[in-house]
């Protein structure tokens, strides 16, 4: 909000103060003052006036309160002076009532007669157009002036365009009004309307008709100065889309106090600056007054609450100040708060004020004084902790990625999509669900980096979305991938990422981690992996871990994604429920092993886990490992490959002499050839 | 047979000559081995006269000993000298280029984000973490951020579609801060209670160079029996101390400026002095009385502080970041920088 130093300037004598010190205090005690400007002689202030101040300090009277309590100086807020014309009574000119007393707490109103409306004086206008607002007419300037002085949104209608009784009701669905600046609005009951009984005059809080708008040509004025209930000024401005320096300041919830001195400062202006004469009374609906609020603390309460001490005068003179009344009634400081401040409720409100005013630079720290006790770890942060330590040891980038995803990621999270969260209002169609997979984006990370990189891997340890019985199932997800540009030896790059995943695996405590590409409709490798490069990673136990493998080649096409790229994905709660804690010591084996090696060939599509099998189940009981260490296709015999195993055994009782050597190997060769048709060579 | 002064003239002139431990070896063989010169005349000692053996024995022992020292000495210098040569052959060109192993690391936003929950549990501080999907009603109701109230434009949310759930009264949404595990933990806690609860939150924003649809905040709860203003104050600049890693200077840290949310009272801003100016860093504020109805306790009998920190902000501060969206375009060569 926009405020003027000069005007403020009225209502406190700000000598020997400059814009930007006032400034520099404001956003120290008050409210934050965004920017100083200087315009010509004058400086204007960006003042962010939060929700709750609002209702008392959206006004150049409310500013200067806050300064003069600041400076310790006199206060002088206007005093409107009006002479009434007794020939005239306000009440045989017009009649105002609130139908809907739900929606307006307070209507007060004044009637003008013989006013001359015209273009403003410059001074009026200069004012308005500093603080960005548009000069109208001096009627129109008037009310806009007194509100920006005030706080309080004040309307003028043309009486002779009012036809009998006006009335504050809920609008009826379907009727409309043509505001001032000439768009039709359809209302519903939601917006509240004042009408009179032909037509609707004004949408209550927000804008006025052009109907009963004043012009050059009105010579009668209605002058209103209204509450209205903020909650359906608020939601009539933001369904409509309209929003006004009015809207604004009755949607934080303004008190009724102000109503009446606002209007007679407009019919003083009006009278000074178009002439004319003031009917006598106020019409004023205000069919509920609140009860008077107070509070009552003892003077020790505040000093225990802000840790700062603020004698007894000092505490009465800042609350006197911001319109409090103060006096001391059993040891108790009672406080009987201003009807101008709805937002000073309790006790706390009051020592906020106090601590502001008196300055939080003037609370020394004090450590806190307590109980120690040890600060509960949580294990699951832990274990991701120490998840994300690995993947960075093993050469993998940290990356922090968006949870939202487009429609067309959809293709690349599963199989399914019934079981997405959906957006009502997302920003943009590339950001319109929450995302079930990390894939998504990796890919377009991976797809970014690699116009600058050959190589490089990736992880990232976080949340994917999805709903199940129409309730919301977050979980942690660990995702993985590698991107290598050149496109030979795709095969070791596999092995390599493979290897990658194991050595996760083993220093999460998880052992015995077993690969199966035999993939099952139940349970389908998700999309976007490559059909015969891919695997469903279980434990020993047959818990899924999670899934790995080549990103489908034709999807690297459609992303423009050049070289290989491996991923895995892991659900962070199965690995964290598979992993070790903790180890307990084993005795390191007493007595060397025997080595031996042992070639063979066996046809191309004998897998290594089957032939491992085969190894371990020939019932050589000492055989403890077997290392595969050579592998190759080229072997002369069609539809064979060649293999060669490191055999280790070893004993926990003694030291193996060749002979028990020999004869567990005789029941490997023999089992290799009988279940595998193998040659040994 | 040989006298023993042959055997010594055999012995140094054969040693004269020695290139490499092979010649010495030999030499070894020739004059001390099982049918070496010396060896034999040891032996042979046994036929001779007594008078005479009291005689050459001694001697002859002598010159063994000479013979095996001397051979030691020449083994151990000519061990030296092609020690050195192998030394000498084996020299690299230490200014090569290492073959380097890449090793990467974590993003910047969970190393400041680690380093400053760190900081916070070396002050008792447990880590609580909450859900990104909530409700209206522990992310506002609670909070003491009623519907309607023009507190809620402080804050535009992303509202989910369809949540069967929940109703109209408490509409399911990607939480805006981080504040709703306030009142979720006080429901299960009774306290004395520090927690500190890292997370994402969501806005509905236009991204720019300093806002983003999804950042990361850090909440910090503390309640007790008697707690002040003085004692946030306090531990903000015990926190801000540790983070920056500088000395309590004359200057103040940290400043305190009048601010509102809904769920405090007072409420505050905190500006950290940092590279010589002031810096707006958190927002913070005494527990506000409703959030403890909320929680089920009775506002009376407790005092307490909350703050949120931005994470995103603290690593844009602390790296010297200009963009924010830098953050989440996850380029490795950003990433190595960090």
């Amino acid at each position: 909000m926009r405020f003027s130093y000069d005007w403020i300037g009225e209502y406190v004598d700000l000598k020997g103060i400059s814009a930007e010190e006032a400034a520099e205090k404001l956003t120290m005690h008050s409210f934050e003052v965004e920017e100083v400007l200087k315009e010509g002689s004058d400086h204007v202030f960006h003042i962010d006036i939060l929700p709750n101040r609002i209702p008392d300090a959206s006004s150049h009277i409310g500013v200067a309160r806050e300064v003069a309590l600041l400076y310790s100086k006199t206060f002088t807020p206007p005093n409107p002076q009006i002479q009434e014309d007794e020939h005239i009574t306000a009440d045989a000119e017009a009649s105002v009532s609130i139908t809907d007393t739900d929606r307006a707490s307070r209507y007060s109103a004044r009637v003008l007669s013989d006013v001359r409306v015209e273009e403003s004086p410059s001074w009026l206008k200069e004012r308005l157009e500093l603080l960005g607002l548009q000069s109208v007419n001096n009627v129109v300037d008037a009310a806009n002036y007194v509100m920006l002085e005030y706080g309080q949104p004040l309307h003028a209608f043309d009486l002779d365009a009012i036809s009998g009784a006006v009335q504050v009701r809920a609008a009826k669905k379907g009727e409309t009004i043509t505001t001032l600046d000439g768009n039709t609005l359809e209302l519903t009951s939601d917006d509240t309307v004042i009408s009179d009984e032909k037509q609707i005059l004004a949408l209550a809080g927000v804008k006025g008709g052009v109907s009963s708008g004043v012009t050059e040509k009105t010579t009668r004025v209605l002058l209103e100065s209204a509450t209205f209930e903020r909650v359906f000024v608020r939601n009539t401005a933001r369904r409509l889309g309209v929003h006004t320096d009015a809207s604004t300041r009755f949607s934080a919830g303004l008190s009724p106090a102000n109503t009446v001195r606002a209007l007679n400062r407009l019919a003083e202006l009006i009278i000074k600056t178009s002439g004319g004469r003031v009917a006598s009374g106020v019409l004023d609906e205000y069919p509920s007054p609140p009860p008077a609020r107070a509070v009552a603390f003892e003077h020790e309460e505040v000093e225990q609450f802000l840790g700062t001490s603020v004698s007894y005068e000092e505490v009465e003179r800042i609350l006197t100040g911001l319109g409090c009344q103060v006096h001391t009634e059993e040891r108790k400081i009672q406080v009987r708060l201003p009807e101008a401040r709805p937002d000073l409720e309790r006790a706390e409100d009051v020592f906020e004020e106090i601590g502001r005013i008196t300055g939080y630079d003037k609370i020394a720290s004090v450590p806190l004084r307590s109980e120690l006790h040890p600060a509960r770890p949580d294990e699951h942060r832990a274990f991701r902790e120490t998840v994300e330590d690995t993947l960075s040891a093993l050469g993998f980038w940290q990356v922090q990625t968006y949870n939202f995803v487009s429609e067309d990621d959809k293709a690349l999270e599963a199989h399914t999509h019934d079981d997405r969260w959906e957006l009502v209002n997302p920003i943009s169609t590339e950001r319109q669900f929450l995302r079930r997979s990390l894939i998504p984006e990796f890919i377009r990370v991976i797809q970014r980096n690699q116009r600058f990189s050959e190589s490089f891997g990736v992880y990232e340890v976080g949340k994917v979305y999805t709903k199940q019985d129409e309730s919301p199932h977050e979980r942690w997800s660990v995702g993985i991938a590698r991107a290598e540009a050149r496109a030979e030896g795709a095969e070791n790059l596999f092995l390599l990422f493979k290897g990658t995943i194991e050595t996760l695996c083993e220093k999460l405590g998880i052992l015995e981690i077993w690969f199966d590409d035999v993939i099952s409709k139940d349970d389908p490798l998700p999309p976007g992996f490559h059909p015969t490069r891919s695997a469903i990673v279980y434990t020993e136990g047959n818990t899924k871990l999670g899934v790995f493998g080549e990103l489908h080649p034709a999807v690297a096409d459609e992303h423009s994604i050049s070289g290989r790229v491996h991923m895995a994905l892991f659900d962070c709660g199965a690995l964290r429920e598979e992993a070790l804690v903790d180890t307990l010591y084993k005795e390191i084996p007493k007595y060397p092993p025997v080595k031996r090696d042992i070639a063979f060939l066996v046809s191309e599509e004998t897998r290594i886990a089957d032939i491992e099998n085969v190894l371990y189940n020939a019932g050589a009981e000492h055989l403890i490992d077997v290392d595969l260490f050579d592998m190759y296709e080229e072997t002369g015999e069609e539809g064979k490959k060649s293999v060669a195993f490191h055999l280790i055994f070893q004993s926990d009782e003694r030291t193996l002499e060749s002979v028990d050597v020999e004869a567990e190997e005789k029941r490997i060769k023999e089992a290799l050839i009988k279940k595998l048709g193998a040659e040994i060579r | 047979m040989k006298e023993l002064t042959d055997i010594q003239k055999e012995a140094e002139k054969l040693l004269e000559s020695i290139n490499d431990l092979n010649d010495l070896e030999k030499v070894r063989l020739r004059m001390l081995g099982r049918k070496g010169s010396l060896t034999v005349f040891l032996r042979s000692l046994k036929d001779v006269p007594l008078e005479e053996r009291k005689k050459v024995g001694p001697k002859a022992h002598e010159l063994k000993e000479t013979i095996e020292q001397t051979i030691r000495d020449l083994e151990r210098s000519i061990k030296e000298r092609e020690m050195q040569r192998q030394l000498e052959r084996e020299r690299i060109d230490v200014t090569r280029p290492g073959v380097r192993r890449e090793h990467a690391g974590l993003h910047p936003l969970a190393r400041i984000e680690r380093r400053a929950v760190r900081i916070f549990e070396r002050m008792g501080f447990s880590v609580v973490e909450g859900p990104d999907i909530e409700t209206e009603h522990y992310n506002f109701d609670a909070l003491n951020i009623p519907r309607d109230h023009p507190a809620r434009d402080m804050w535009d949310t992303f509202w989910l579609k369809d949540g069967g759930a929940t109703s109209e009264e408490n509409r399911l949404l990607l939480r805006t801060h981080t504040s709703p595990v306030q009142v979720r933990y006080m429901e299960e806690q009774t306290p004395p209670l520090r927690i500190v609860v890292p997370g994402s939150v969501f806005r509905y924003e236009a991204i720019d160079a300093t806002h983003n649809i999804q950042f990361r905040q850090l909440e910090g709860l503390l309640v007790d029996h008697a707690v002040s203003v003085a004692n946030f104050k306090a531990m903000i600049e015990s926190f801000f101390e540790e983070f920056f890693g500088t000395q309590k200077k004359e200057n103040p840290e940290v400043r305190l400026r009048p601010s509102y949310f809904p769920f405090v009272e007072p409420g505050f801003e905190v500006d950290v002095w940092h590279n010589g100016v002031w810096l707006e860093m958190l927002g913070a504020g005494m527990v506000h009385p409703n959030v403890y109805k909320a929680a089920g306790l009775h506002p009376d009998e407790w005092q307490g502080f909350a703050f949120g920190l931005g994470v995103d902000r603290l690593a844009m501060v602390h790296y010297g970041i200009d963009d924010i969206r830098l953050l989440y375009e996850n380029d490795v060569r950003f990433l190595r920088q960090l």
